[in-house]
């Protein structure tokens, strides 16, 4: 997905992440260098977590090829076991950390099977 | 403008990539960028003051990384390390790359080196590279040499 700007050459980069899981939560870890919080996104649409970050243009020109990204974008897509309700984002020194709880699980029961004795 | 200046030194030593996908998330946007490999990124801006060399070191503190000049050679090293998982974690996947770093920077002609000064502020090093300013002239009274006599 391609963000035209003024300069025209705006394109979203995929953040690099770090995914693990802990017996409580989903641990997410997003390089996002030189996004600040105010120009972060996190946002929750049924399964899709959006993560967006923007960066301001250097004042001045770049020299050669090498550029930082001006903006990341990435899309997770949650599972059923993720609750949607208390998902938490730290953003710091340009890594976004999401703790993602799980929902409480199911906890398997027994059933009674009801039957004649003998 | 000099395109010539290049970064050189070693590359990264990229994380392995593990490709088992959690269970739990699944992930669409197709694979990382190729300039991603290349780590860490940089950009080299000319500025009214003279030149800002940017470089993305996202979650790496300042004590990681020493910044020197020699001449007219700028050198950055460094070591990124990742945060160790929790015992009981199971590790789905990583991407970010860490590890130790080295590059050297010809530093584009004119460029103070004495007043190069650096900040690392929301995971990016910004390394000012000031222009040497010009010593103002100076008016200077010249001696005229008057032949007494003749």
């Amino acid at each position: 997905m391609t963000t035209a700007t003024e300069s025209g050459h705006e394109q979203a980069v995929r953040p690099a992440a770090d995914i693990f899981e802990t017996p409580e939560s989903v641990e997410l870890r997003i390089d996002m260098p030189g996004v600040q919080r105010e120009d972060l996104n996190v946002t929750l649409d049924a399964d899709d977590l959006l993560v967006e970050g923007r960066i301001a243009e250097p004042a001045g020109t770049t020299v050669g090829a090498a550029r930082l990204p001006r903006l990341y974008r990435r899309l997770f897509s949650l599972s059923d076991l993720v609750s949607r309700e208390k998902i938490r984002a730290r953003l710091r020194d340009g890594v976004l950390e999401l703790t993602l709880p799980k929902a409480e699980r199911v906890r398997p029961r027994s059933i009674p099977i009801e039957g004649d004795e003998d | 403008m000099n395109q010539s200046w290049r970064w050189s030194g070693t590359g990264s030593a990229f994380n392995e990539l593990q490709d088992a996908l959690s269970a739990l998330m699944d992930d669409w946007l197709g694979p990382i960028p190729a300039g991603e490999a290349r780590f860490p990124r940089t950009e080299l801006v000319r500025t009214d003051e003279g030149y800002e060399l940017l470089v993305a070191l996202p979650g790496t503190p300042r004590k990681a990384v020493e910044l020197s000049v020699e001449g007219s050679t700028l050198m950055l090293e460094g070591e990124r390390r990742l945060e160790p998982l929790p015992e009981s974690a199971g590790l789905a996947r990583r991407e970010r790359p860490a590890g130790r770093f080295r590059r050297t920077l010809q530093l584009p002609g004119g460029v103070d080196a004495d007043r190069i000064s650096a900040h690392l502020e929301h995971g990016v090093l910004r390394v000012s590279l000031p222009l040497a300013v010009p010593e103002p002239e100076q008016p200077r009274g010249i001696d005229i040499e008057v032949e007494e006599g003749q």
